[in-house]
């Protein structure tokens, strides 16, 4: 799908300037690739969702993310555009609602506004809500996600604790409530039919045969869940039963019932029945034997004895059955809690591993898009004309509208230099000096003030793909103390913030992508250079760190082509045999021929972008924070931290903030901008510039002349 | 606004083709190409048959005409013409077949097309006109942008690009016609969410790239479904 839509977005339309022009200026785009017409609005929602949503970052692929990110700026230039334009010459428009189809609204107000558009009239700002609300969204999905993330060990702990636990409650249920229902009901049987016999007995002693009946229907009435006993009795209670006379007939045939009902469990309570059965059949038999004879005293003494030893037996047995029901649970315990450590552990490097590599790829989304209201700079530096003049010729027109300015007709005879000086003069009352700044580092106008760029060099997209990751919004607050001022012959004075400076930067030459023999003074080179760096950057610390994070990270964005798992190998590799020679290393690398090959290609990324690697000191940060034993507390801290720059960056240059600009700059003080720079990792990270309630007390004022 | 030294020469010899316009700083005469539909249903390549007109864009009524924004592309290869009323006009391939295109869809229409409504040969005539572009794209009543004559897979892109993802939750009333927005982004994020993959991407099954791309694919299978 992905190379579907890019069969359609990477064109050459999206490359070319007159197109730009036309497109920012024209009222009702419809989008025709061979049959298929797509009216604009819902077009231009689509690309906006696919650059808001992160989907062109999630490759790898510069290309593409580039003309999607192309796309998006068309999309909201064009917004803005027609916005601005509706704003000046219609203030009070009734909302006329026609159908679709008609024409579009007049320009001037000389033209009755019956035919105006509905559709038009909300897209501008349909689309930029529909870009709050994507990007709202994808926030929210994010924290969502990230949170979940952090969470997932605890949940699935969690989880496994509640769903063992669920497993011996149940089980723990089944077998106590099975156990208590019969324990009680056999206690209730056995006790009551006692107690009725000891009370028949000392009543009447003769008329035993009248008590019986009345046993019977009492142990219904207690027992009534029990099956009726259909009278098999075993053989042992048979004879006992012909022997003996109708009251201990009443007897055992209760205990046969209690016995043989079917919901008495044999596996947990056969033990505690066979206990119980041959001690109270013994005693009912020493009961009955005593009450048969004529002192009446001693039958009395041992039915009184059978009763009170009941509650004893009916304690020992349930303690027997609690035993079994719960000993195989208790056992289980120890393997699972065994197994939940091991799944812990195994949860917390996954996650570990993930937090690593987020840190890649989930990059901020679109920043900039939403921010930057006309995008023209992105539109000369990517978009191509035939002839250099035509890029100021064809935003022209487009210029003319923002400035509401008469602008002179396009005139080829001028030089190349004047039209573009016009042409940045005519940008920097539009837009301000802030977008001017990058293109301007990159390719100064020659000649000229040194805020001037010069379009017709083409600007590398990698500056581009960088910038675009920064907010805009947080400068706010530098902004209201930012001065600039345009003096009259043409200089423009900035007040910046310093924020540190360069220590070392390395340069690196360009070679073939496997190892040659005849290139090997350039590979020891390039390796002596990378060497040097990451050792002057370990000696900065008093203690040994891991491999350094941003700097890979700063390879990853270089060498978009190589996975992210072999520069990972190589960074953790060659930070560990730091200490060795270029020579050696080489010669130690050679055995792995996958680490030569993401080596190399790292060195080529940063040698044909004009890129050199570079690390830098912060000024001094102060933190502050507060101790419960000594109460406030502050101490002072300096960052050092990896960044890409261009070619011509010396030692002891300064890294400085402009006010309002995507990227961190590289200036030689009192003298000009040197290059645009990209620093990542923990203190490279957007917010130390803009927002960091700590970094900001690094950074000092400096004031910058470009004349 | 550069132009191909061979397309100059063809039509330099043509000068009768082209009708003088005023050229005035304030005037704003344009000329706009007449396009013919087809004879026949299936008359795709058939020859292309046009008339050049002049028109006022300010006139009132309003003029209805259309714009096409295209690439000129490379100078060269095969000569193409399309019939202006009695005279051959040599064009550009990209804006032949953009009009081959166009013929089959619209039928007959009034088109405005930088390399042939401009006489090219005029300098004069293209100093003038050149201002005048910002107010023609403005005052078309469609910008046809034209991006090739696509495929298979540019087919189902535009039939993606075409349905933006969302509009549930975005529009008062589902469909972008209405042009009311009322965005509820937590229903948005809870259709998002509970599906199937993002569960398996969260359990570490899947990588939540390939999962922010499934939101993609997903909508074409939906889109085959429907076919």
């Amino acid at each position: 799908m992905i190379e579907d839509v890019d069969a359609v977005l990477n064109v050459e339309w999206v490359r070319r300037i007159w197109t730009y022009q036309e497109i920012l200026l024209a009222t009702r785009p419809v989008v025709v690739c061979g049959d298929d017409h797509v009216p604009w609005l819902p077009f231009a929602i689509s690309i906006i969702f696919l650059a808001s949503s992160g989907i062109a970052d999630g490759f790898n692929n510069l290309s593409y993310s580039v003309s999607i990110h192309a796309w998006a700026k068309v999309a909201l230039s064009r917004d803005h555009i027609l916005n601005v334009h509706e704003k000046h010459h219609t203030p009070d428009t009734p909302a006329s609602d026609t159908s679709r189809g008609q024409l579009p609204r007049p320009l001037e107000n000389r033209f009755p506004l019956t035919d105006s558009s509905a559709t038009d009239d909300s897209s501008f700002t349909l689309l930029r809500r529909y870009l709050v609300f994507m990007l709202s969204i994808m926030k929210r999905i994010r924290y969502i996600n990230n949170s979940l993330a952090t969470c997932r060990v605890i949940l699935l702990l969690w989880g496994f604790i509640l769903f063992f636990n669920c497993i011996g409650a149940l089980v723990d249920i089944v077998n106590v409530s099975e156990y208590v229902y019969l324990a009680s009901q056999y206690n209730n049987d056995v006790s009551s039919m006692i107690q009725t016999v000891v009370a028949s007995v000392m009543s009447n002693t003769r008329a035993s045969s009248a008590a019986v009946p009345i046993l019977i229907s009492q142990t219904k009435a207690t027992s009534t869940s029990f099956k009726p006993s259909t009278a098999t009795v075993s053989g042992r209670m048979t004879t006992m039963v012909s022997t003996n006379s109708l009251l201990g007939t009443g007897i055992l045939e209760v205990l046969a019932r209690i016995y043989n009902s079917s919901s008495m469990s044999e596996s947990i309570m056969s033990s505690a029945i066979n206990v119980m059965r041959t001690d109270v059949v013994s005693l009912v038999e020493s009961c009955w034997s005593s009450c048969e004879k004529p002192t009446r005293p001693k039958c009395f003494q041992q039915c009184t004895a059978t009763n009170t030893a009941m509650p004893t037996l009916t304690h020992l047995s349930f303690q027997e059955a609690e035993a079994s029901a719960h000993t195989p649970v208790l056992h289980d315990w120890h393997i699972l809690w065994v197994l939940v450590t091991f799944i812990i552990l195994v949860m917390i490097t996954r996650v570990a591993k993930w937090h690593l590599s987020s840190a890649v790829t989930n990059k901020p989304l679109a920043g900039s898009s939403s921010m930057v209201k006309v995008d023209l700079i992105d539109g000369l530096c990517n978009r191509r004309a035939k002839h250099d003049h035509d890029k100021a010729f064809a935003i022209r027109n487009i210029l003319a509208r923002l400035t509401e300015l008469d602008l002179p007709p396009p005139d080829y005879s001028r030089t190349l230099k004047e039209t573009y000086a016009d042409l940045n003069h005519l940008l920097f009352k539009v837009m301000g000096y802030s977008q001017l700044l990058l293109p301007a580092t990159i390719n100064r106008l020659e000649g000229y003030p040194k805020w001037m760029p010069d379009w017709s060099k083409p600007v590398d997209a990698f500056w581009w793909a960088q910038s675009s990751y920064r907010v805009f919004d947080d400068t706010e607050g530098y902004r209201k103390t930012s001065r600039v001022a345009l003096k009259p012959n043409d200089a423009l004075h900035i007040s910046a913030y310093k924020y540190g400076h360069v220590q070392i930067c390395s340069n690196f030459n360009a070679t073939s992508n496997v190892l040659q023999e005849d290139e090997y003074g350039i590979h020891i080179e390039n390796l002596e250079n990378f060497l040097a760096i990451l050792r002057s950057w370990t000696a900065s610390y008093d203690k040994i760190y891991p491999a350094p994070n941003n700097l890979l990270e700063l390879c990853l964005i270089s060498a978009t082509n190589v996975p992210e798992k072999n520069v990972r190998r190589w960074i953790k590799f060659i930070y560990k045999e730091r200490e060795k020679s270029p020579e050696e290393f080489l010669r130690l690398i050679r055995r792995y021929p996958q680490m030569t090959e993401t080596q190399l290609s790292v060195f080529n990324s940063f040698a044909r972008g004009n890129r050199e690697l570079f690390w830098y000191s912060s000024n001094k940060i102060k933190y502050t924070y507060r101790s419960r034993r000594k109460g406030m507390q502050t101490y002072t801290y300096t960052n050092h931290c990896f960044g890409i720059c261009l070619q011509g960056v010396q030692e002891g240059d300064s890294i400085i903030v402009v006010p309002g600009t995507s990227t961190p700059f590289i200036a030689r003080l009192g003298c000009h901008l040197v290059s645009p720079a990209v620093v990542r990792g923990r203190m490279g990270h957007q917010r130390i510039f803009w927002i960091g309630q700590y970094e900001e007390s690094a950074s000092e004022k400096v004031n910058i002349a470009l004349g | 606004m550069l132009q191909p030294s061979k397309l100059n020469a063809a039509i330099m010899g043509d000068a009768l083709l082209y009708e003088p316009i005023s050229r005035s700083p304030n005037s704003h005469y344009i000329r706009v190409l007449d396009v013919r539909a087809s004879t026949h249903t299936d008359g795709f390549h058939e020859p292309i048959r046009s008339e050049l007109r002049i028109i006022d864009m300010y006139a009132v009524p309003r003029p209805r005409f259309s714009a096409l924004s295209y690439v000129w592309g490379q100078d060269g290869g095969e000569a193409l013409t399309i019939s202006c009323g009695e005279h051959l006009l040599p064009v550009l391939p990209s804006a032949h077949s953009a009009l081959r295109f166009l013929r089959k869809k619209l039928g007959n229409f009034t088109i405005w097309i930088d390399a042939i409504c401009i006489n090219q040969a005029d300098i004069e005539e293209r100093q003038s006109q050149i201002p005048l572009m910002g107010e023609i794209y403005t005052r078309a009543e469609f910008v046809y942008v034209w991006l090739g004559e696509g495929n298979n897979k540019t087919h189902r892109a535009m039939a993606y690009l075409g349905q933006p993802l969302f509009m549930r939750h975005f529009m008062a009333d589902g469909t972008i016609e209405s042009g009311k927005p009322m965005p509820r982004p937590w229903l948005a994020v809870w259709a998002y969410l509970f599906r199937s993959d993002y569960l398996a991407s969260f359990f570490g099954r899947r990588k939540y790239n390939h999962y922010r791309v499934s939101l993609l694919i997903e909508r074409t299978d939906k889109d085959k479904n429907g076919q």
